[in-house]
């Protein structure tokens, strides 16, 4: 298994694993990710772009064996942002989504590629990686604590 | 008398300021990494709330007792991506309460405040936040009818540490 920064002739088959990050967050919480319809299809350019930006971190992970055609079975996409000027902290990198195809779990690979991600951050010089989990997602939450990253804030919300 | 609830106005925003500010002070304390603040952040905040509260739907509000502020709620309506169904929700930014308030519903009126003049303007969610492991600050929240809905994570990264150590 390899994993690799993403390139813009990859995006083309992550698409798929977005609509599947997006059915699976809406099966969890309707009423926070509930999107209109296929919402992979606005990923499309964004993802091109931040594969070729220096200050993105887009990884593929790829199943493919040496002279076979790539096979993405995962891959995980994050970006720095910029924390509002109060803070001590003024930019920090983002995971703003990760996927693992059903198939491939349980093999080390969300770990592997979580730490990469994390690594891609600390070379690029941020100095704090945050991302956000479903409540109901309990699977991601113990991925991320195996990685390093701790709980600090719990969204609240009302549906009014 | 009782404590009464009531959208503020902008003197009330010279009172509630640097109530603000302490709630502020407070969070920096409960979890550095990610409330630290910035020596300057006083004067920062004073600069970015003001042009804030003008739009009309960035509201405030205010818990009195006795004439006496003893809490105030700052939200704002943020939009979010254009791939979700409720493009818009208002977002708690902050939620104070005087120290010796504390524990007797005031946070609960205000959040609750929030909530029926937010549906009123036609927003369909409101969102707030409170620290990991505080559970007082969710049971408040879960009083007035919030839900949990999700769990920010964090890592903090040391450049002088080799790649695969944790931290």
């Amino acid at each position: 298994m390899e994993i690799r920064p993403a390139t813009p002739e990859d995006v083309p088959d992550v698409l798929p694993m977005v609509a599947k990050v997006c059915a699976f967050h809406e099966s969890l919480d309707p009423a926070k990710y509930g999107f209109r319809a296929d919402p992979e299809r606005m990923y499309d350019r964004w993802l091109v772009n931040r594969s070729k930006d220096p200050r993105s971190v887009f990884l593929v992970a790829d199943a493919a064996r040496p002279g076979e055609p790539r096979r993405l079975v995962a891959f995980l996409i994050g970006t720095v942002e910029a924390e509002i000027p109060i803070y001590r902290l003024k930019e920090f990198g983002f995971i703003h989504d990760l996927w693992v195809e059903e198939k491939y779990r349980h093999e080390g690979i969300g770990r592997q590629i979580v730490t990469l991600a994390v690594e891609r951050f600390r070379q690029i010089g941020v100095k704090q990686v945050r991302l956000d989990t479903a409540w109901g997602n309990e699977a991601a939450r113990g991925l991320f604590a195996a990685c390093g990253l701790r709980p600090s804030v719990v969204e609240m919300l009302i549906e009014l | 008398m009782g404590i009464i609830v009531r959208t503020g106005n902008a003197a009330d925003m010279q009172v509630a300021l640097p109530l603000m500010l302490e709630r502020l002070r407070e969070r920096s304390e409960i979890d550095r990494a990610f409330y630290g603040l910035r020596p300057d952040a006083a004067r920062l905040f004073r600069q970015w709330i003001g042009p804030v509260m003008e739009d009309p739907r960035h509201a405030l509000f205010v818990a009195e007792h006795d004439g006496q502020m003893i809490g105030c709620l700052a939200a704002i309506v943020e939009r979010d991506l254009p791939i979700f169904e409720v493009d818009e929700y208002a977002v708690v930014r902050l939620l104070w309460v005087a120290p010796d308030e504390r524990g007797r519903g005031v946070a609960t009126k205000l959040l609750e405040r929030a909530a029926r003049e937010y549906a009123a303007m036609g927003v369909r969610q409101i969102r707030a936040t409170a620290a990991a492991g505080r559970d007082v600050e969710y049971r408040v929240a879960e009083k007035a009818g919030f839900r949990p809905a999700g769990v920010t994570f964090l890592r903090e990264l040391d450049s002088r540490k080799p790649p695969g150590n944790k931290e």
